[in-house]
Formats: structure tokens, sequence, C-alpha cells
């Protein structure tokens, strides 16, 4: 396995080609007919959902790992993961507006995938708030992993009770029940999948990074031990 | 000589035993967790001063549940940080018992606290307002039932966590409510048509997702609650 220093080096210039290919192609995509330019944060917003969740999916499976072989290089994962899982979710809740209120005219509703976001949003910022209030390192990553699990076991009962109080978000266009893609012009699709791909390397290259500055500061705290 | 080991629901009903008699004692939770809803209520009969009965009917449901859901904070911290003191924790984990059969005793005592509490915070909600919760009660009381069930299981995993931190107070509510959000959705929604007292019925995939909620989150704790004590 290399190290995720080297992971980081490699990771770096192809996540930046894939955003530079990903935004000329959310450019030259066709402009919606409804709701106009307005639309193309569609690009960036439904890649960045999508990485927040790989990115509190593989903290999850790193959280139950660690439970089970109590390797200091699961917790590491788990807590990179997560910590740059929220600044995706975070940026979901930024764009999402941004699109709201031009389209609904109101910044924020309280419908069903709204509400839900934002709960797991609070769910992940208690994550990080348990990692830096435990007395230790090692309750840390016992405690965070144990939330890691409640959250996700607790996402899609949050969801299906958010959609019994209220719904308004658009449906999925592009993994719609109708058929991949069939709710996007040609063009479209073709930039969403971009963005997708060029989120993910940027999500790869985040996590490497700080995969990388944890690594560094658990090598410090040793030689410091040593010393 | 022959010492037998005592059965699950032996030891299960001497650590329940353990909580209510140490609290009949000391009576801490009876003098300070059962006056906050009350003072809640105070404010909020205040803040909520619409003039019609109609606007205040339509607040009730809200009233009620975020009452009962901050006093339960009182509560279920209290659970924990008992145990603090003295390092008592260290002599409940040397017992010979499952961590598991731990949790579920405290999970049951805090279960008791709680029901004292809502029966409190539901009294006293009549009485502040002048609202007859009376006849809604009998439909209400199994979500009431299901809803506590799993504040209880989720509150005594995460109020072991919150105890032991520098923040005590401010991280149980931080990790809890978010994750309760489907049982305040259900018990708002049972109370506001409970409180209609109309021909309305409530959809039953409310009860449904309680059911699943206390199912899911009871086990998962049962199995976690090992990670969060352990030395």
């Amino acid at each position: 396995m290399p190290k995720s220093s080297t992971l980081a080096v490699w990771m770096l210039p192809t996540a930046t080609l894939a955003m530079v290919v990903a935004v000329y192609a959310a450019f030259v995509a066709p402009i919606d007919t409804g709701e106009g330019v307005v639309q193309k944060i569609l690009y960036v917003h439904v890649p960045v959902i999508w990485t927040a969740y790989l990115a509190f999916f593989v903290g999850l499976v790193a959280s139950i790992g660690f439970l089970k072989n109590r390797k200091r290089s699961w917790d590491r994962v788990a807590a990179c993961s997560t910590e740059v899982g929220v600044v995706f979710c975070t940026l979901i809740l930024v764009t999402g507006p941004i699109w709201a209120k031009p389209i609904w005219n109101t910044w924020w509703q309280w419908d069903a995938r709204l509400s839900a976001t934002l709960v797991l949003w609070f769910m992940y910022v208690g994550y990080l708030a348990v990692r830096v209030l435990a007395e230790d390192r090692a309750q840390a990553a016992r405690w965070s992993a144990v939330v890691s699990i409640v959250a996700f076991l607790d996402v899609p009962i949050v969801h299906k009770s958010v959609e019994w109080w209220h719904t308004l978000h658009p449906k999925p266009k592009a993994l719609s029940p109708d058929g991949l893609n069939s709710g996007l012009d040609e063009g479209m699709g073709t930039a969403l999948w971009l963005g997708v791909l060029a989120f993910t390397l940027l999500y790869l290259t985040l996590f490497f990074l700080r995969l990388t500055v944890e690594r560094l500061s658990d090598e410090r705290d040793e030689k410091r031990v040593a010393a | 000589m022959n010492v037998a080991t005592p059965n699950f629901a032996q030891q299960l009903s001497a650590l329940v035993m353990k909580d209510l008699r140490s609290e009949l004692r000391t009576r801490e939770i009876l003098t300070t967790t059962l006056m906050f809803p009350l003072v809640l209520l105070l404010v909020f009969r205040f803040a909520f001063e619409v003039g019609d009965t109609v606007g205040v009917r339509a607040a009730a449901p809200g009233v009620i549940w975020a009452s009962a859901l901050l006093s339960s904070i009182l509560s279920l911290t209290r659970s924990f940080s008992s145990e603090r003191e003295d390092d008592r924790i260290h002599g409940l984990l040397l017992a010979p018992v499952d961590r598991g059969t731990i949790y579920l005793a405290k999970l049951l005592a805090n279960l008791a606290f709680l029901f004292l509490v809502e029966a409190v915070t539901i009294a006293a909600f009549g009485v502040f307002f002048a609202i007859d919760l009376g006849p809604a009660l009998p439909k209400l009381l199994p979500v009431i039932a299901l809803g506590t069930i799993g504040i209880s299981a989720v509150g005594t995993l995460f109020s072991a966590m919150a105890v032991n931190t520098r923040a005590r107070e401010s991280l149980l509510p931080l990790l809890l409510f978010p994750v309760l959000t489907p049982i305040l959705l259900a018990v708002l929604e049972h109370t506001r048509v409970g409180l209609a007292g109309g021909a309305e019925a409530i959809e039953g995939h409310w009860l449904g997702s309680l059911i699943a909620f206390d199912v899911i989150f009871v086990a998962a704790g049962w199995m976690l609650f090992e990670y969060v004590v352990e030395e």
C-alpha cells in the first residue's frame, strides 16, 4: 500500500485536470429552458452530495473496522474521511439555497431532502465534537466510531419521516427510475457525470492530504514520547 | 459453598433497582428534573401568549414535546454523572455482568424517570394552557411509550459518552436531538391529530417508524455500549 502522501501527490493534478474538464462541460452544456442558467449549479450540487455520502460511507466502514481490529490507521481513515464529508455536506447546504432563491423564491424550505440533509450535517458535526471533546485519543476513536454507526443507522429513518412531513425538492434526474439520465438533455448528462468524477477525485485528494497530516502528527507525537 | 450465578432477569432487576433506590434516597432527579419542565412551561406560556385558544392549540404539541425533550437531557445526564462521582462506574463495570445488561438496566431506569418527566409535563401543560388532554390521552399513550423507549435507547448510549467529556450537558443535546428527529416528528404528528379530536385518522406509518427506530436503536445500543464504557 503506497503512503497517503504519495497518493495525494498523484491525486492533486488528476483532480485539477478533471475539474477543468468538468467546468468546461458545465459551461458548454445546453441552457435549461425552464430554469435558465441557474440550473447549472446542478453540476456542482449533485456531485457534492454524492461525494459527501461516499465520504461518510468510507468513514462508517473504517469505524466498524476500527472497533473490530483496533488499529489506529483505521481510526485515522474514519476521522479524515468523515471530516472531509462534513466539508462537502456543508457545501450542499450552501449550493442548494443559491439555487433555491431564484427558483423557489426562498433560501430554505423545510422540505424532506433539505431537512434530512440538515439533520445529517448536525449528526456529523456531533461526530467532530465528540472527537475534540473526548479525554484521550483511544476514547475519541471508540466514541466517534459509535456515533458514526448510530448516524448511519438513523439516516434512512430520518429520510422516511421527513418525507412524510413535506416534500418539494426536484426528483432525481440522472439516477431516475425512468432510466439513466432520463430527466436531462444530452450534454447535461455528460456534464453531470464529469462533475461526479471530478468531485470524487477532489474528495480523494483532500482525504489523502488530511490523512498525511494526521499520520505525520502521530509520528511527531511518537518521537516526542520517545525523546 | 455453591453460589448460583444470578440469571439475566435477576441481574437486570438488581441493576435497575440500584438506580431507582439511589434516586429515592438522594431525590436528585426528582428535585431538579421535575422542576425544569415546569419552569419551561412557564416560559412558553408567556412566550406564546396569543390570546385565542386556536393559536394555543396549534402550538400545543410543540410546547409539550420541546419541554419534554429539553427536560430529558437533565435526567439522562444524571444517569451517568452519578456513576462518575467517586468512580462508581468502575464498581459497576467490575461486576460480573455483561456490558449489554448494564446498558439495558440503565435504559429501563432512564425510561422510568423519563415517563415521570413526561407525566409532569403533560399534567402541567393542561393546567398552564387550560387545554384538557384527557380525551386524547388513551390514543397517545402507546405513541408516548414507544417514543420514550427510543429517547432512552439513544440517550443512554450517548449520555455515557457525554458526561465523561469536558462539555458534559452541552454535548448530549448536540448528539441526541438530530438522531431523535424521527421520534420527534412522529409524536408531534400524533399529538396534533389527538388534540384536534376530529375524524382525522393518523397514518399508520408513523407508528411503524417508531417501532423500527426502537428495535434498531435498542439493539445497536446493547451491542455498542461496551465500546463506550471500555477502559
